[in-house]
């Protein structure tokens, strides 16, 4: 059945926001990142009539829209000034729970945080995964791959064993 | 398992209810400026060709009274103004001549 995100603003905002919130979340660690990369896709997706297939169809459009986003983010020059003069560990955690998981998931790089975030939490295979983000299904799998091996140095040895 | 620590790590990570709130509000704003915004264009493009046929009708009108003035002015009234008739008639000789002549 075909979605028209206008007619229900208020709906699709409670049932996809938070997804958004969380990818961009996971990709920029920082919370006010987050709620203005939610905010800025979120409204995209009314500024425009656009008509979607299905549930899915809205759900791989905001996800591939919300890496889109956070990719500028991450290249604009406002930003990479901004890391540059600031204490990055700081911005990183200050507005999280400090956990083993976080801290390592902080030293990931963050290309490899949104495959593991529509992985481990979405619960998309590496094959939908390289579709919906439009990468080879290969790079993905590696993606995982090499951060499944970072996040297992990060987390240590005694702790290996819960998260493995 | 690395999957249920991160699911369970996740699952709390929430938009502020405030955050969700706003972003409600400029979304159904934003949906319904859109509806808006299309009746408005719609009356401004009739609006225009309201104007563009007016403004044409006008010019029309204007032109004609211009081309009408010109050919009524070119034409046999104006002419029959420059003509003066001159008669020369000479009674003695008998001889009469009648000379339209444009001045």
């Amino acid at each position: 059945m075909p979605i028209i995100p206008k007619d229900n603003p208020h709906g699709i905002i409670q049932a996809f926001a938070p997804m958004v919130f969380r990818l961009a979340f996971a990709r920029t660690r920082i919370r006010a990142d987050a709620e203005d990369i939610c905010q800025d896709v979120m409204l995209r997706l009314f500024r425009k009539s656009y008509t979607l297939e299905s549930e899915e169809h809205l759900r791989h459009w905001l996800i591939r829209a919300t890496v889109q986003r956070a990719s500028d983010l991450f290249r604009s020059s406002w930003r990479r000034r901004v890391l540059v003069t600031e204490s990055v560990p700081e911005i990183a955690t200050h507005d999280i729970e400090d956990t083993p998981l976080s801290r390592a998931l902080d030293q990931l790089p963050e290309k490899y945080r949104v495959v593991v975030h529509l992985h481990y939490y979405e619960d998309y295979t590496t094959n939908e995964i390289a579709g919906i983000l439009g990468r080879k299904p290969t790079t993905v799998r590696t993606q995982l791959v090499r951060a499944r091996e970072l996040l297992k140095t990060e987390l240590g040895s005694e702790r290996r064993q819960e998260y493995v | 398992m690395f999957k249920d620590v991160y699911r369970r790590e996740f699952s709390n990570i929430q938009p502020d209810e405030l955050f969700l709130e706003r972003l409600n509000d400029a979304a159904v704003r934003m949906s319904s400026n859109g509806h808006r915004s299309i009746s408005r264009r719609l009356g401004i493009l009739v609006a225009a060709i309201l104007v563009l046929l007016l403004s044409a009708t006008a010019v029309a009108v204007v032109q004609g009274k211009l081309l009408h003035s010109k050919i009524a002015g070119s034409g046999a009234e104006e002419f029959a103004e420059q003509v003066q008739d001159i008669h020369v008639a000479d009674a003695s000789d008998g001889f009469s001549l009648m000379i339209d002549e444009v001045v």
